[in-house]
């Protein structure tokens, strides 16, 4: 019996390997060259039901092992044990879990239930980004830290940052990344505007558009009907008969937040330090062969 | 300063790999490896306080992580390596320093972390990887030894030298987990995602199945154990760089 398990766990290893190595180096574009691929694409291999086959194989293999009498040992059947529920429990993850993208500006509030799947009356929660902090390594533009300071359901102010995730009910919030954009403030007589780079406005009879902002000049390209200017910052300047100034660019932050559903998954941390000590104990202490 | 530290490094092994072949006396061979320790130690030390993180951040840093966990392991465990091996490993340490003076100025300038990087637990994570590397490395050798010696697999010459193969691929194979499960838990902390299929994760998966068939064979002979090691060490090899400089993922550190 043990020669079986032992072959048949060879070949679905084997097979494992050779799978998730192809997938690696294909990239989705080549399953439109060569259909058969397709189904091990790196955009769809890791999410089908070939690759949730191997693997239940695989535990169904180690099961039966450790329950028939394949394995000696009680620290091997343990070990293995524990391999399966690892393997098991993320395949729940992967296939169960909620998880999506948030992507608030600063200012901006969204309501939660609104990204759900399943919306709920529970999760009904507006939240809003109050402020987003980021410090820069000094003399470089790579962030150290960033941080969103958030007001959930108009109470109660929350503070994200990387590696310390918030939660809300069995949702955990990750701050994941963020966005920046530029908007510049434009004003002409009374009229004061925000405007982005590359977004064309309307004053009076002029169509204006901010094509960019040199740093080594100083100034901006601003195009008014057509026609291009170089016009420096936070002085009025005179465009086709247009007065306007345009103030220096402010950055504006996106915070991008990740949210996972926790559905208590977080036992696999503690499945995986078992799984170390008794590996530890198998491979340091029994000097044999773990078969 | 780092590369000068680095350069003397270099000479000094040199200096202690002519020592070993010219049998001089045991000594005055590891007194020449332990001070070539000191200045390598003394190197990533520089290294770390000019960059303000633990010296496991790029390329450049972890081959200089590898070839001095090497030396470690010749020295402090010395009982584990016979003396007549240890000329190979003296030479693959100097080659890895060799590899890392001779790598562009861009590989070796120190850039800032992300924030997701500093974290306690890249301090479990990579070193643990870098351990198993290097036990991995040094079960690579003696499985060439094994296929250059191509004699009797009941000889006691090659039934220690599988021993030793043994010893080095339970090490390997403990570590590699340890990375594997600390890299998860990370993952989990800073992403609250164990898995993510990246190409990183995938190949130090493939790394691990690939070495879990040493302790699944139904006849485990040397030549077997040998071919098995040396897989996994070219997995190894891909995954630490065919992974960064061939496809794209979260984990590709230049």
């Amino acid at each position: 019996m043990i020669k079986t398990y032992l072959r048949v766990f060879q070949i679905v290893v084997v097979v494992l390997i050779g799978a998730l190595a192809i997938s690696t180096l294909l990239v989705p574009e080549d399953s439109a060259l060569i259909p058969i691929l397709r189904v091990l694409s790196p955009d769809r291999f890791y999410a089908s039901p070939l690759n949730i086959a191997l693997w239940l194989t695989l535990c169904l293999v180690m099961l039966l092992a450790i329950f028939l009498k394949g394995m000696p040992g009680f620290a091997q059947k343990c070990l293995h044990f524990l391999l399966v529920m690892i393997f098991l429990l993320i395949i729940y993850d992967k296939t169960v879990n909620q998880r999506f993208y948030i992507s608030i500006r600063e200012e901006q509030e969204v309501n939660f239930t609104s990204f759900l799947e399943k919306p709920g009356a529970a999760y009904d929660i507006p939240i809003r980004l109050l402020k987003f902090d980021i410090q820069f390594h000094s003399g470089t533009n790579a962030p150290a830290a960033f941080t969103s300071q958030l007001l959930i359901n108009q109470t109660d102010t929350a503070l994200l940052a990387v590696n310390q995730p918030l939660d809300i009910g069995r949702y955990r919030l990750y701050q994941n990344a963020y966005d920046r954009d530029y908007f510049v403030k434009a004003i002409s007589n009374q009229d004061t505007l925000i405007t982005q780079f590359n977004m064309p406005f309307n004053l009076n009879q002029w169509e204006i558009v901010l094509r960019e902002f040199n740093v080594t000049t100083g100034n901006f390209l601003v195009e008014v009907d057509k026609a291009e200017y170089q016009v420096a910052p936070d002085e009025i300047s005179n465009l086709s008969g247009l007065k306007i100034k345009f103030d220096r660019p402010s950055p504006r932050y996106t915070s991008i937040i990740e949210v996972v559903e926790v559905t208590g998954v977080n036992i696999l941390a503690i499945l995986g330090l078992m799984y170390l000590l008794v590996l530890a104990y198998l491979l340091g202490w029994k000097q044999s062969n773990v078969q | 300063m780092e590369q000068a530290l680095l350069l003397l490094t270099l000479i000094i092994y040199l200096a202690a790999f002519v020592s070993l072949i010219t049998r001089v006396r045991d000594r005055i061979c590891h007194g020449l490896i332990w001070l070539a320790i000191l200045s390598h130690l003394s190197a990533l030390a520089f290294r770390s306080i000019v960059a303000g993180h633990p010296p496991f951040t790029n390329l450049y840093e972890t081959i200089l992580l590898l070839s001095f966990l090497l030396a470690l392991r010749l020295v402090l465990w010395r009982r584990q390596i016979e003396r007549r091996y240890s000329w190979i490993i003296l030479l693959t340490i100097m080659g890895l320093i060799g590899a890392a003076l001779g790598m562009p100025s861009s590989y070796k300038t120190i850039r800032p972390l992300m924030p997701a990087l500093n974290s306690i637990w890249m301090y479990l994570h990579v070193p643990a990887y870098f351990f198993g590397y290097m036990a991995l490395v040094l079960a690579f050798i003696y499985a060439l030894i094994f296929l250059l010696r191509g004699k009797n697999e009941s000889s006691s010459e090659t039934l220690n030298l599988i021993r030793r193969l043994d010893n080095e691929v339970r090490i390997a194979f403990l570590f590699l987990n340890i990375g594997l499960v600390t890299g998860a838990i990370w993952a989990y902390h800073s992403w609250g995602n164990y898995w993510a299929w990246d190409v990183k994760e995938v190949w130090a998966l493939i790394n691990i199945l690939t070495l879990a068939l040493y302790f699944h064979l139904l006849k485990p002979k040397g030549i077997k154990k040998v071919f098995i090691v040396i897989l996994t060490f070219l997995t190894v090899v891909f995954t630490y760089l065919g992974v960064s400089f061939l496809l794209r993922g979260i984990h590709s550190y230049l």
